[in-house]
């Protein structure tokens, strides 16, 4: 399939939503990546970072919003903010580290500074230098609406974006299973890494939305090696996994274990009461048994989670991993790479949980370094002039459409296979939605 | 990690480890990741930790560590297994192009008997089959090398890498 001829003020056109062909523009085109950051980024609340990460009174760490720099900033009056990380004199870079503490933000430039809660404090001359002239109000840093839900904290300067519960709306059942299950929630295990990948962001939000086929193809052989599980059964459960269409353009999907898999494989014993008392039993009855979660928030976060061992000698474990696919370029993305862990865990699991993250999905890890070279692949096959006239097939949608499970117990439409594309078109089909409005709101 | 006031090895004891170094960097180059597996020890760590940017005098709160490392013997063992199959990587499926450039090798006595504290700084150039143009990996390491029986070996590898970002898709090849 191929499409030659493309209205650039149609960029809808791109995605059809009824026969799962993408054209591969969406994933290559500079002129489609432009008009993501007004569309998508800018209107959309995005994640910002977790509040494990500023967890004392002056806090802060800097991150990206779509392409601008901000800070995230747990202010004197113990709220988190974030601010635009310029300058409101000339625009220059306030926080040029990655984190650090401090009670004030300084302008490099000429000397300006600001309190951590935003607010203008010194100028470079004295105030009555302006002779009354200026409205120092326009001088404080700007400011973006921030939301939290279970410890990950999101930010947008879309004054007309929706409320944050509204944006997450059903995603948030699935957000506990995670990082909601023990009273005191989740946590980050140290500093994120960063890397820069060959592809478009959305491969990496679509892929971990979920791709159930890619894991046994792409990742066939350390599957073989660090999960204890036969191939044929991997597969048949990967089938038989849900793959959840959530809402707004969040999907996940669940592999539970295969007959005879023993509950809370790979987690913690001491967190399952905490679990118990946590979450419903609907939530219970997906997180006992699951094998392998993977999830989406619409547009750029996502994790994943199951148990690996590296080792013949030691049991396998959960891990669990969290990013954010930057759209650096239309085939740039950075991932900002983290782990995470119930708090109340003990440090030696947490200890254990991280070292097998780290040893499976970074940039060095023994599946992450596989998924990098195929997207890299794709990113040149799909780039060149005949190559972006060709579609990009989610058709697996056609045979999986009125495969809903009617009793599943989460919200959303669960489909009865990870191996039918229906969660990760859900991705395409709110790029599509948002890509397709021209005015501020979503 | 300061050098200073720490005891130098003989000429003889800095030149094996300098043929240490330097047979790794070609067991390196050669993709002969099996051979090398033979010149660690069984309790080897071998540790790449994250590399953030912070301001002077600040340092990371995190109680944990983050990296794109942290490896034992047995992890080790399944990268190598998995590197050198044919197409059981898809990473390493045709094999990426790298050249190690090992410089500034300092060798102390180490902490005990029969072992040297080595640093060393290592620039790669490296090419793989979806880039043409070449990417370089720059890293300062810490090592402790064991001398068992006669013969050195790698039984500790910090890696101090210098990119906060890393500029490549991934890493997956040794330093």
């Amino acid at each position: 399939m191929k499409l030659e001829a493309f209205n650039p003020q149609r960029p809808e056109d791109l995605v059809d939503p009824d026969t799962g062909w993408v054209n591969r523009r969406v994933f290559v085109d500079d002129d489609i990546h432009a008009l993501e950051m007004t569309r998508i980024f800018a209107r959309s609340w995005l994640f910002v970072g977790h509040d494990s990460e500023v967890s004392k009174v002056g806090d802060y760490v800097t991150r990206t919003l779509g392409d601008d720099p901000v800070i995230l900033s747990h202010t004197s009056d113990g709220e988190f903010k974030v601010f635009l990380n310029a300058c409101p004199h000339r625009g220059a870079l306030l926080c040029r580290a990655d984190a650090g503490n401090t009670p004030s933000f300084n302008c490099p430039y000429h000397g300006w500074t600001f309190r951590n809660n935003g607010e203008l404090n010194t100028l470079a001359d004295s105030r009555e230098s302006y002779r009354g002239k200026v409205d120092f109000a326009d001088y404080n840093l700007v400011e973006a609406r921030v939301g939290s839900y279970a410890g990950l904290i999101f930010a947008t300067f879309n004054e007309a974006a929706p409320s944050l519960e509204e944006h997450l709306g059903n995603a948030r059942w699935y957000i506990d299973l995670f990082f909601n299950r023990t009273p005191n929630g989740a946590e980050v295990l140290g500093a994120p890494v960063k890397w820069m990948a060959d592809k478009n962001w959305k491969y990496g939000a679509i892929n971990f939305a979920a791709d159930g086929p890619h894991a046994l193809a792409a990742h066939g052989p350390i599957s073989r090696k660090a999960i204890d599980m036969p191939m044929a059964a991997l597969i048949e459960i990967a089938k038989n996994g849900p793959a959840v269409r959530i809402g707004n353009g969040h999907g996940c999907i669940f592999v539970p274990g295969p007959p005879g898999f023993p509950d809370w494989t790979g987690f913690d014993p001491a967190m399952v009461p905490l679990y118990q008392q946590m979450l419903s039993e609907g939530q219970i009855s997906q997180l006992k048994s699951m094998f392998n979660g993977v999830m989406t928030v619409f547009p750029n976060l996502s994790w994943v989670h199951f148990p690996v061992s590296l080792s013949p000698k030691k049991p396998p474990i959960n891990f669990f991993n969290m990013r954010v696919w930057q759209p650096t370029a239309a085939g740039k993305s950075e991932i900002w790479n983290w782990f995470m862990a119930d708090k109340e865990s003990v440090d030696e699991y947490k200890q254990a949980s991280l070292q097998l993250g780290i040893q499976t999905f970074t940039a060095a890890g023994t599946f992450d370094q596989d998924d990098a070279e195929a997207w890299a692949s794709i990113n040149k096959g799909s780039r060149g002039t005949i190559g972006r006239q060709r579609m990009s097939s989610y058709q697996m949608i056609l045979a999986s459409e009125d495969q809903r499970i009617a009793d599943f117990p989460g919200p959303g439409d669960a489909y009865h296979s990870t191996y039918s594309e229906m969660s990760e078109f859900g991705v395409l089909l709110q790029w599509r939605k948002m890509m397709a409005e021209s005015g501020g709101n979503r | 990690m300061t050098t200073a006031n720490r005891e130098e090895v003989s000429d003889r004891d800095y030149r094996r480890v300098m043929n240490f170094v330097y047979d790794e960097a070609e067991l390196f180059d050669d993709q002969d990741y099996a051979t090398w597996l033979g010149r660690v020890t069984a309790d080897i760590r071998y540790v790449m930790p994250v590399r953030s940017i912070l301001e002077k005098g600040q340092v990371s709160q995190q109680k944990f560590q983050n990296g794109y490392f942290d490896d034992d013997l047995d992890s080790l063992t399944l990268r190598i297994d998995l590197w050198s199959q044919a197409s059981s990587t898809v990473a390493e499926s045709p094999p990426s192009v790298t050249r190690h450039f090992v410089t500034n090798i300092r060798a102390f006595a180490g902490p005990e008997v029969d072992t040297f504290s080595v640093t060393s700084n290592v620039l790669v150039f490296r090419i793989r089959a979806t880039q043409s143009e070449p990417y370089f990996f720059s890293c300062r390491r810490q090592d402790l090398l064991r001398d068992q029986q006669g013969e050195l070996k790698l039984a500790n590898r910090l890696i101090q890498m210098d990119e906060p970002v890393v500029q490549a898709p991934n890493l997956s090849f040794l330093v």
